[in-house]
């Protein structure tokens, strides 16, 4: 038993210590953790874990009553929204002032994005007005490549060369390191 | 035989406490939307300081069931179901004694005021309800009808109403609430008005630390319980051997898991300023629980 242990001791420790800081930093795949506000005794989390365990996603919620926080492992494929999280929260009697991990978990909810397309090499970003930018795909490939159609790709092309306002409609899914990833539903112009 | 006990009665059935918090009154903790919660209390009053000649001593166990059920994390309803055991006793006489089902109460909680940030909650409810003639008022033993105050029920629909403030950290709570009970008049007589001010302070003694996730707590509890009571009329007229003021210092223990707490508590008479011949209360003891379905 102490072998395995040993590896797993040694593979960690080699593992790039810039990539071990951003893994502690981002949410384990398929986990959402959610910060509560006003959690301050043992009694108070069962109703808080009663009303995460009536989310038909949500597999298990752990919370942590010092840090005021609880993680939710969500069941493979499903997908539980922010708005349902801080629903849940509030039947619970307390407020979620922060919710991580909902983008990669699939949970974030599409929206319109307004701005203007710009190339970016092969890609395409939505610029908002605010500063924003949001790496435009409409595929995910094998390898977690992001990719455009060709109609699309052409679409998005034609509009970054007349610089039209366009109105971007899409659920936002977070990327360290890279812009926020918007999965294209339909591009329009802006009114 | 009027001057015995009414200002406990008044405590028995009034709005008793079914949140995670102080062991003798309520809170403004919240009942999450959908929940309920069952508490199964114990209480042993006992009141063997009479000042008059008479020799009286009182002792009364009480047992309330109470449901608390969220309507919303704002709206909680809740009902008090208590089992009263009541028993007078007179030097050289039988005890008179009545037990079962008392006046039943039920009430409504709704939070109107709500600050929490990480670690940290202060709420504010307003409460209102109304105790129920359910119990017996006319039990009869071989000497005649049972005193009032030994009756289980008052007879009456005694409306209530009050506020609870709560502020929360993670390592102790503050509570204090304000109840005034309006007592009617059934079968020509009617129980004085109550008002009850408590304050507690809970203090985590166990952990001294937190760790990571839901660790139990136990709570060292000091409430301070204060009780106006007035006179009981009887046939139009203030019977000057009933009512008055009572402080009670009230220390206890509680410990706190995820779904049940456990406690027990004494209630200590500091001042009794009860008029006439009213009977004096020595101690009470509270132990009870609490489960969340």
């Amino acid at each position: 038993m102490i072998i395995p242990a040993l590896i797993l001791a040694i593979a960690s420790a080699a593992a790039p210590p810039v990539l071990r800081a951003a893994e502690a930093e981002r949410p384990a795949a398929r986990t959402v953790i959610v910060q509560v506000e006003g959690l301050a005794c043992p009694f108070c989390v069962y109703g808080l874990e009663r009303q995460f365990g009536r989310l038909k996603g949500v597999e298990r919620a752990d919370v942590d009553l010092g840090e005021g926080k609880a993680t939710l492992r969500l069941k493979p494929g499903a997908k539980v929204t922010e708005a349902q999280i801080r629903e849940a929260v509030r039947k619970a009697g307390f407020k979620a002032s922060e919710i991580k991990g909902i983008e990669e978990a699939g949970g974030s909810e599409s929206k319109a994005h307004t701005g203007n397309i710009e190339r970016a090499g092969d890609r395409f970003l939505l610029v908002t007005s605010d500063g924003k930018k949001y790496l435009l795909f409409d595929q995910e490939t094998a390898d977690a490549e992001h990719a455009l159609d060709e109609p699309t790709r052409m679409k998005l092309d034609a509009l970054a060369k007349e610089k039209k306002r366009v109105t971007v409609r899409g659920a936002v899914h977070e990327h360290k390191g890279m812009p926020k990833g918007l999965h294209v539903e339909s591009v329009e112009a802006a009114p | 035989m009027r001057r015995t006990f009414g200002a406990v009665l008044a405590l028995l059935t009034a709005a008793s406490p079914a949140f995670p918090a102080p062991i003798s009154f309520n809170t403004a903790l919240p009942v999450h939307e959908g929940g309920l919660l069952l508490r199964g209390q114990g209480v042993w009053m006992r009141m063997h300081d009479d000042p008059s000649p008479a020799g009286r001593e009182a002792d009364i166990i009480a047992a309330p069931t109470v449901l608390v059920f969220g309507a919303t994390s704002k709206l909680a309803f809740m009902g008090v179901f208590p089992y009263l055991n009541k028993a007078l006793n007179f030097p050289h006489q039988a005890p008179r004694r009545a037990s079962g089902l008392g006046d039943i109460a039920t009430l409504g909680r709704y939070e109107v005021f709500e600050r929490s940030r990480r670690g940290y909650t202060a709420r504010g409810a307003v409460s209102a309800g109304v105790e129920w003639p359910t119990g017996a008022d006319d039990e009869a033993d071989a000497l005649g009808s049972l005193p009032k105050p030994v009756q289980l029920g008052s007879g009456s629909f005694d409306p209530f109403f009050g506020t609870v403030w709560t502020a929360q950290w993670l390592n102790l709570q503050l509570d204090a609430d304000l109840f005034y009970q309006r007592n009617t008049e059934a079968n020509d007589f009617r129980f004085g008005d109550a008002l009850a001010q408590n304050t507690s302070l809970q203090y985590r003694l166990w952990p001294r630390t937190l760790g990571a996730g839901v660790p139990s707590y136990l709570y060292g509890v000091l409430e301070l319980n204060n009780v106006y009571q007035g006179k009981n009329e009887a046939g139009g007229a203030s019977d000057p051997d009933s009512g008055g003021y009572q402080l009670f210092l009230t220390p206890g223990l509680q410990w706190v898991a995820k779904r049940a707490v456990i406690e027990v508590a004494a209630q200590l008479p500091v001042v009794q300023e009860l008029n006439g011949s009213a009977l004096r209360t020595d101690w009470r003891l509270i132990g009870s629980f609490r489960v969340w379905y």
